[in-house]
């Protein structure tokens, strides 16, 4: 997933680009720049009732304040008609319905709205489905049919409705490519498509009738489209298959680059990846290590940058291999360890966004702890990261990164009163240990705070630049947690978080 | 509740010296101001101020350097020649006394006095960076004898007039300005981050330029205008006499100048009531808390983590770290700005529920400083340029990546009892066919050279030479790849790519 010197992530581009989309203002609406109408796209009409028009009202937790929302938005995105295993469905992108509050569905030109219910999201490959309980909502509309032959090029047409009438836009698809899934973790292919228009939140493009993608974001100036052999598999297994998706081995790689790396690596030309780190909770623990070189992944060849052929897109990173399967499904890998070729199967698990010491897990509400007018809360990747020790935690996470250190607790900032007179301009600071106890959760704070020593609760910090220690009187603790609270309108003064996925025992052997 | 040591942190502060001297380059018959006897100098200001030229505005020249200071970022050169303009005064001895800025990483430096238009060549005698002051004499000697000494007077007190005399940009000739003193505190020199002084601001006028010159009341020096703040209006800093005096009996004493000591000990500040209980504090004691000694400071084993430190050469320490002083608090630096490396400081400190005397030797800073008059170290191997982790290389990387950031400074937070080794950074590299496809191109920590550990440049020789392999391999720190260049190859491209890139050495100490 890390291969150092390869371009741009375009995982952090996207990542940029929803949290822009997530944190919009109210009544964004998505313009397009109308291109003059090909004529395939005049019979969008027919498609019209395979498209709708999804009203989302959103409301972000407020991170500064993390027993509160920010102030409520709504965004406009599309859906578009599939049939699943369990009937019809709506499919959009995930991104449009985080934080949703109410999400409203319009279709076939009508400005009536029915109330839509999500009936699976999924962030790491950021689609969703959502769908409306009126028995006959979906009478006057049509499934989707999805194209069959991969498309690598060419023109597609987006749709979707502008009040009363179908709204068609000419894309251009540049190229097929690997990116980071919405959280940054795991890989998928997406096409990207040229279009002078703004998008990404959930729009179907089409060629000749049938469904080419669906636009889940943008990268730059252009649309980052899920292509239709993946909405299939994806629609298919929705419902229906809990298994969780494998998401990424995790490894960080080198690319085999040089007659100098390719002699020493004992290989005969520049291919494979030379792996320098199998991080703990990866499949690969124990069955990968440094200095193996991947050679096949799935009986395929890797060039020396990774990549390997795709049946229809051409030369892809190998991760989509990855990427696209589900937990427990076994991949075969050749590797090149110390002279000698190896053929193995990795069993695979799943490796997500909550996974990492600094979670990329952007909708669940920010665990949180109130204690004496202190904010504690989880360091997340969506976190502005304002201290030097906060970027310097960020970066060298994957350092710290082990099966007993799951989380990273900092103290956000203070609400000031008496009772912490002295720390009211405290923020921003990485907290290692409360009262002894050493802290890796919000649920090791709350038990902490129960055991005050000789009289004083003492909250230590990382080493930085300012106070390394914090205390505050044992005695008075509730009481001014409780006037804190009523005076700045904290209504609850802790929210737990569920507790990190397990990391899974490294294989032994290896 | 902050730190009580700061780090250099004055924004947009600006170095009021070292302007490019476009003023000084036209010829031509200047108009030469006749000067003035002053008329019956006072008996009792000793430097007499009159209107128009005085004898003591004659004591104040102007100082033109020629600087040449190395560019980190391709060490191996000496770096740009450029020239700057600053005053300064005659001070008893001959000398002439400015500040450090004005005559730094001088390779040629020159006096003009008031009213002559001829230069003169000058030396250095010593030069305090940390303090940012200088002396510096003619070459001809004799040249200063007509030239009454400035005298240095006390320290002023706030809302005391002062005036300013000097060469800042605009024009050719001295310059004046008045104002007052607006305020006493310990502030950050731009000149020698980190280095904090006592210092005092001032509404009157200081620019580029009026760097060095004297700042007079009552008809004596209170100091030497040295710096301005760039955001902020009406806003000068000038070096006040405990400095300055502390400067000239440092150079006087001999033995070069040894500079203003530390006790390299961070102290956090104890705002909070429950902290100063849980410390053991009495209801009115005040003081600091001692939160890290660094392990090379001789205050190790003397002050410890934890200590609260109620007073240091018998000035009480408030909770904030700040001591009486006249009428106003002043940061407990200033107390250190009283004594001299070598000394030793009184102090009173509370360590597990006992009250302790203790005797703080004092030494100078063992953070680094930047440095001037030197050139950058660096060891290139076959284009891999290769330089410590020090001070201004930091700075070449901008701060911004944080595994840098965390060797160079939270790294030694986190082990309080060891002197934490050196690291060696991959500066650059200067790119030929054997390293062109290594994976980074520098800002990196070398972690290891052929699975030896690296920490200083000397470490690299001894790793490249005692391998034997094919192959050398880097390893580097907080980042996987390795890279890898083929020995024999490498070491026969190592003086051509010395001699393609114009590099005349592979190593600088």
């Amino acid at each position: 997933m890390s291969v150092p010197d390869r371009p741009a992530r375009a995982g952090a581009a996207l990542r940029l680009a929803l949290i822009a989309l997530l944190h919009g203002v109210a009544g964004v609406v998505f313009t397009v720049a109308l291109a003059p109408v090909p004529a395939e796209a005049r019979r969008g009409e027919a498609l019209g009732p395979s498209v709708v028009t999804v009203v989302v009202t959103a409301q972000a937790w407020d991170f500064g304040q993390p027993w509160s929302k920010a102030t409520p938005g709504t965004r406009v995105g599309a859906g578009v008609v599939v049939r699943g295993p369990n009937g019809l469905r709506l499919l959009t992108s995930a991104g449009l319905l985080t934080d949703a509050t109410l999400v409203r569905v319009m279709k076939n030109g009508s400005n009536v709205e029915a109330i839509a219910q999500i009936v699976h999201e999924d962030r790491e490959q950021n689609l969703a489905l959502i769908t409306v309980a009126e028995p006959d909502f979906y009478d006057d509309l049509q499934p989707v049919h999805f194209v069959k032959q991969a498309v690598v090029d060419g023109e597609i047409t987006l749709l979707r409705w502008r009040g009363s009438q179908l709204e068609t836009a000419v894309g251009r698809v540049s190229r097929p490519t690997v990116i980071d899934t919405a959280t940054g973790v795991a890989d998928m292919v997406t096409l990207r498509v040229a279009a002078d228009l703004s998008g990404g939140g959930g729009e179907p493009l089409f060629r000749r009738r049938e469904l080419v993608g669906v636009a889940v974001g943008k990268l730059g100036e252009e649309l980052s489209v899920v292509p239709a052999d993946h909405l299939r598999r994806w629609v298919a297994a929705a419902e229906t298959d809990p298994r969780p998706w494998t998401g990424t081995l995790a490894l960080s790689v080198q690319s085999v680059r040089g007659q100098d790396m390719v002699r020493w690596l004992g290989l005969e030309e520049a291919r494979g990846l030379f792996i320098t780190r199998v991080p703990t909770g990866s499949a690969a623990c124990g069955r990968l290590r440094r200095g193996d070189v991947l050679l096949q992944v799935d009986g395929l060849e890797l060039d020396g940058d990774g990549n390997v052929a795709h049946p229809d897109y051409g030369r892809l990173y190998y991760e989509y291999l990855v990427g696209g399967r589900r937990a427990g499904e076994r991949l075969p890998v050749r590797i090149l360890r110390e002279g000698k070729t190896l053929d193995l199967e990795i069993e695979l698990r799943a490796y997500a966004g909550a996974h990492l010491l600094i979670p990329s897990d952007l909708v669940e509400p920010p665990a949180f702890l109130m204690m004496g007018g202190l904010v504690f809360r989880e360091l997340t990747d969506g976190t502005p990261t304002r201290s030097p020790e906060m970027r310097v935690v960020s970066t060298l996470s994957r350092d710290a990164e082990t099966v007993d250190r799951r989380r990273v607790i900092i103290l956000s900032s203070v609400l000031p009163d008496p009772y912490n007179l002295g720390y009211h301009g405290e923020a921003d600071r990485v907290v290692s240990k409360v009262n002894g106890q050493i802290i890796d959760s919000i649920d090791d704070l709350v038990e902490a705070f129960k055991a005050p020593r000789e009289g004083f609760h003492v909250v230590e910090f990382l080493p930085n630049p300012g106070i390394t220690e914090l205390v505050l009187d044992a005695e008075g603790l509730e009481a001014a947690t409780a006037r804190i609270a009523a005076a700045y309108g904290v209504d609850s003064t802790v929210r737990l978080a569920a507790p990190p996925p397990p990391l899974g025992a490294c294989a032994a052997g290896g | 509740m902050s730190t009580v040591r700061r780090r250099a942190a004055l924004l947009g502060v600006f170095v009021a010296a070292f302007v490019a001297a476009s003023v000084a380059s036209f010829g031509g018959p200047a108009a030469v101001a006749a000067p003035k006897a002053a008329s019956a100098t006072s008996k009792t200001a000793p430097n007499a101020e009159v209107r128009g030229v005085s004898v003591l505005e004659r004591s104040v020249v102007r100082l033109t350097n020629t600087s040449q200071r190395a560019d980190w970022r391709t060490p191996w050169s000496s770096g740009r020649p450029g020239t700057g303009t600053g005053s300064g005064f005659v001070v008893e001895g001959g000398r002439i006394l400015t500040n450090a800025h004005v005559v730094a990483d001088s390779k040629n430096l020159v006096i003009h006095l008031h009213g002559d238009a001829n230069p003169h060549p000058a030396r250095i005698v010593a030069i305090g960076h940390d303090c940012d002051l200088a002396l510096v004499e003619p070459v001809e000697p004799g040249l200063l004898d007509g030239l009454k000494p400035l005298i240095l007077g006390e320290q002023p007190a706030i809302g005391d007039e002062v005036k300013t005399f000097g060469y800042p940009v605009g024009g050719r000739w001295l310059s004046s300005t008045r104002g007052v003193v607006s305020r006493i505190d310990v502030i950050s020199s731009v000149h020698s981050p980190g280095s904090d002084h006592l210092a005092i601001q001032t509404d009157a006028a200081i620019n580029p330029g009026n760097s060095g010159g004297p700042v007079l009341h009552d008809g004596r020096v209170v100091g030497v205008a040295f710096q301005g703040a760039g955001a902020l209006e009406n806003v000068g800093y000038f070096i006040p006499p405990l400095i300055v005096q502390h400067f000239l009996d440092d150079v006087a004493e001999g033995d070069g100048y040894e500079g203003f000591p530390a006790l390299d000990v961070k102290l956090v500040t104890l705002d909070a009531p429950a902290a100063r209980r849980r410390a053991g504090m009495a209801p009115d004691e005040t003081g600091v808390w001692v939160d890290f000694v660094h392990p090379g400071s001789p205050a190790k084993g003397v002050l410890q983590r934890g200590d609260v430190l109620l007073s240091l050469d018998g000035e009480a320490l408030s909770n904030d770290g700040t001591f009486a002083h006249a009428d106003q608090r002043l940061q407990l630096q200033a107390i250190l700005d009283r004594f001299h490396v070598g000394d030793s400081i009184s102090a009173r400190v509370l360590r597990g529920g006992e009250r302790l005397s203790l005797s703080v030797p004092l030494a100078r800073t063992v953070y680094p400083q930047r440095p001037y008059e030197t050139l950058p170290p660096y060891l290139i191997f076959a284009g891999l340029v290769f330089v410590p982790l020090d001070r201004e290389y930091w700075a070449t990387t901008g701060g911004k990546d944080s595994a840098i950031l965390y060797e160079y400074y939270y790294r030694q937070l986190g082990e309080p009892e060891a002197v934490v080794p050196g690291r060696v950074m991959l500066l650059r590299r200067l790119e030929h066919e054997v390293n062109a496809s290594l994976p980074y191109g520098g800002g990196v920590l070398l972690d290891t050279i052929n699975g030896k550990p690296i920490h200083t440049l000397d470490d690299i020789w001894p790793a490249l030479a005692a391998n034997t392999d094919q192959h050398h391999v880097f390893a580097f720190l907080h980042a996987d790849s390795v890279a890898v260049l083929d020995r024999k190859k490498a070491e026969a491209a190592h003086l051509p790519i010395l001699m393609q890139y114009a590099v005349p050495e592979e190593r600088r100490r």
